[in-house]
């Protein structure tokens, strides 16, 4: 060692010596694994308390070292799980049967039309829908609890919940897993795993450091204990010590209250106070009771409806009383009272308002009616009038109009006033028929037989022949008959002008004959005295018709002779003639001589040395 | 809620008044009914210890009535923060049933804190433990308070000094 060392050594020696140690340390790997074995608890739980790094960081390899390891040795894993598996595989087939059959009995209670048409307008299947509406819970309380003590770790509860001295509860809750767990498991371990009561479930999971209980009201799923206990498992994962250290201060453990928020969230939307609480059954028994309620009351209704109906007719209708109308029974109706006999059929009126012949029971009493509807009727039943004749009655008084015979107009004054309630009859409108008419015609005028009477419609129709006075007196005939509407004579003709017609032509051309001058041959009296009495009736006729009457008398010659003396003959045959009547009581006006016919010439007939009368066929000069 | 929560116990033998004795100044949550089916009943008592009055919530589980524990009652007592003896002060031999039961839950779950309640102290002329013992119950590490469960006297300052002991 030179003197340079020797310093080194006094100066650098203990650091020296103390490098030289690491130095040998760093090279020997036992005793880095050493150093690194001796820090190496802590750093992993300090960096684990930390953050998630080292987790993270060590979970790939430690998947490829279990997978490796399970790969080489598959049989010596199974056996380490077999203690663990075996339960675990139970128990989530066991859940597992256990939701299927929940679905089931769900899905078969509420497969009902009116689930499938609203799981049509929500546009999913039946079985979703019912699944859906099955899993209708709220989560009300959650207890975290030190099962050694039974004291509080963490509470929440839902906002609605009515909560009790949670302490206290959460005691005994504990208390009640160990009497249950002593009781009937003897000790071993877990413990309740859910309380069922009413609405309430209260489901259970187990841990070495918490129990975590969750008071639910509805009816939770079976995945709500799977998620509780998936919930407790990382509670206890991220937890464990300081739940191990709990100290009795609730709320104490950090990050825990947050853990169980989320139980809190799991919540369906359908409130477990929707559920049917009724089930299908008695449903259906009640809406058989309820339809058959209604039905009764509906009927009720209706029927007192046909009561009232009825009783309003009855009331409204003309020689009825009533006494008594009511329900008999359920379906019957009693009536009883008074009815006139020409009243309605009160089964006709129950007909009308929908009652059935065999739901009324009807008791009437007959009685006469002094309504004026029925003293109308009566009268018209008991004198049967004919279809011209409308009888009415009013104010006692019973009147008839129109066209009767004089029988029934007799027997209405007879019978009428005797008819209960009729003070008085009327007649004054009544008109006799044509019959009866034309014998009161007849009456007032007796006509000749050579006269035609008849009636028509209240017109008198007079045809035939009759005299002027007749005549005279037909013209009286609707004084005499006031319901005769009119006379047509038209047809009837004057007896006098009939005669007058056949005396002109009787007359016209009668002849007298003369000598060979203007004398009258003897033998000629008888006939001048015959024609001097039929012109006079002549005359008197045409007079009484109102005529002018007025006969030419002509001359005639037997054609001998001049014209002058033949024209002087013709005219003093005829003056002779004209003479000859006038002194026979003709009136001398009334016979005129004809001069105007000029005489023959060659004719010698001395049958006409005569005179003729000419007779005007239209008779007569109007006056 | 209050901040702190305290596990406690009342044992003793059967009918010395534990009920009795807590039913004056807790929270009744449950009906006794429970005493005789779970065989436990358990009631709350919040109060304030100390100078600072921390808030604490005595969670009181009355066990049913026993001169020797079972299985079932030693399982309610797991966790306790402390417990309460009850003796019928009219009846003496409760007060070697409390001894036992203490001795008992000492050998299961350690030292805890405990205070012994001499109960029916309004029954004079019955009273069978006399004051040489009580004074002696001192020094056997009890800590005794003569109590009536009928007038209420010094219930409760046994459960404040239980829940000072549990806090301290």
């Amino acid at each position: 060692m030179n003197d340079l060392d020797k310093i080194k050594d006094i100066l650098f020696g203990n650091e020296k010596k103390a490098l030289d140690s690491l130095v040998r340390r760093l090279e020997a790997p036992e005793s880095r694994t050493a150093d690194v074995a001796d820090v190496l608890p802590d750093a992993v739980t300090r960096s684990y308390n930390t953050d998630e790094r080292l987790g993270k960081a060590l979970s790939q390899p430690l998947e490829y070292t279990l997978s490796e390891a399970i790969r080489r040795e598959p049989k010596k894993f199974a056996d380490a799980l077999f203690p663990v598996m075996g339960p675990a595989i139970r128990k989530a087939i066991s859940e597992a049967i256990k939701s299927t059959l929940q679905t089931i009995n769900t899905a078969i209670e509420e497969k009902s039309w009116v689930n499938q048409y609203k799981a049509w307008r929500a546009g999913v299947p039946l079985a979703q829908y019912v699944f859906q509406r099955s899993v209708v819970y709220r989560i009300d309380e959650v207890y975290l609890v030190d099962p050694e003590s039974g004291r509080l770790v963490s509470y929440l509860h839902h906002p609605d919940a009515g909560v009790k001295d949670e302490d206290a509860v959460s005691a005994m809750l504990t208390a009640i897993q160990d009497f249950v767990r002593d009781s009937f498991a003897h000790g071993a371990g877990g413990g309740l795993d859910s309380v069922v009561i009413d609405e309430f479930t209260v489901l259970i999971s187990q841990g070495p450091h918490a129990m975590l209980a969750c008071v639910v009201r509805g009816a939770p799923p079976s995945e709500l204990k799977v998620e509780l206990n998936s919930i407790n498992e990382r509670i206890h994962l991220r937890h464990s010590e300081a739940l191990s250290d709990f100290d009795g201060v609730a709320g104490s453990i950090p990050g825990l209250d947050a853990e169980l928020q989320d139980l809190l969230r799991v919540q369906k939307t359908r409130q477990a106070a929707e559920r049917p609480i009724i089930s299908w059954p008695v449903r259906i028994v009640m809406l058989i009771l309820l339809a058959g309620l209604a039905y009764w009351f509906v009927n009720g209704f209706l029927m007192n409806r046909k009561v009232d109906r009825l009783a309003a007719e009855v009331r409204a209708t003309p020689g009825l009383l009533t006494t008594e109308i009511s329900r008999d029974g359920h379906r019957g109706i009693r009536i009883e009272g008074l009815r006139d006999p020409m009243a309605a059929d009160p089964l006709d009126i129950a007909a009308r308002v929908g009652i059935k012949s065999e739901q009324l029971d009807s008791s009437f009493q007959s009685f006469q009616s002094l309504e004026p509807s029925m003293i109308e009727q009566r009268a018209i039943t008991l004198l049967q009038p004919s279809g011209n004749v409308a009888l009415s009655f009013s104010d006692g008084v019973l009147s008839a109009r129109g066209n009767a015979t004089a029988e029934f107009r007799e027997r209405l004054l007879r019978v009428g006033p005797v008819i209960g309630g009729v003070n008085s009859v009327d007649v004054s409108a009544l008109n006799l028929d044509d019959a009866a008419l034309l014998l009161k015609l007849r009456e007032a005028l007796s006509p000749p037989d050579s006269v035609n009477l008849s009636v028509t419609q209240g017109i008198a129709v007079v045809s035939g022949v009759a005299p002027q006075s007749w005549h005279d007196a037909l013209k009286e005939a609707r004084a005499l008959v006031p319901e005769i509407s009119d006379v047509n004579s038209r047809a009837l003709k004057l007896e006098e002008r009939i005669r007058l017609v056949n005396l002109v032509a009787q007359l016209h051309g009668r002849a007298v004959f003369f000598t060979i001058g203007a004398a009258l041959l003897p033998n000629q009296e008888a006939e001048v005295s015959k024609t001097a009495a039929s012109l006079r009736e002549y005359e008197r006729l045409a007079r009484m018709l109102g005529l002018d009457p007025s006969v030419r008398v002509i001359g005639e010659v037997d054609g001998s002779g001049t014209t002058e003396l033949n024209e002087s003959l013709m005219a003093r045959r005829a003056g002779a003639y004209r003479d000859a009547l006038i002194a026979y009581g003709v009136p001398s006006s009334m016979l005129i001589v004809d001069t105007s016919t000029i005489p023959p010439r060659q004719d010698t007939d001395k049958n006409k040395r005569r005179a003729v009368l000419g007779m005007n066929f239209n008779s007569s000069r109007e006056q | 809620m209050a901040d702190l929560t305290k596990k406690v116990c009342i044992v003793g033998d059967f009918a010395v008044g534990k009920t009795s004795s807590v039913a004056r100044c807790v929270n009744n949550v449950f009906s006794e009914k429970y005493l005789t089916t779970v065989g436990v009943k358990i009631d709350t008592k919040e109060m304030q210890v100390g100078d600072s009055k921390v808030p604490v919530k005595l969670v009181i589980w009355d066990i049913a009535g026993t001169d020797r524990f079972s299985a079932v009652e030693f399982s309610y007592l797991r966790g306790s923060s402390g417990f309460v003896l009850v003796v019928d002060g009219t009846r003496a031999h409760t007060l070697d049933v409390a001894r036992r039961l203490r001795a008992e839950t000492h050998e299961r779950y350690g030292e805890l804190p405990s205070v012994m309640l001499l109960n029916k102290s309004d029954l004079d002329d019955e009273w069978e433990i006399d004051d040489d013992t009580i004074a002696a119950l001192t020094s056997e590490g009890f800590m005794p308070f003569v109590t009536s469960a009928k007038t209420g006297d010094n219930v409760e300052q046994a459960f404040q000094r239980l829940a000072e002991l549990i806090v301290d």
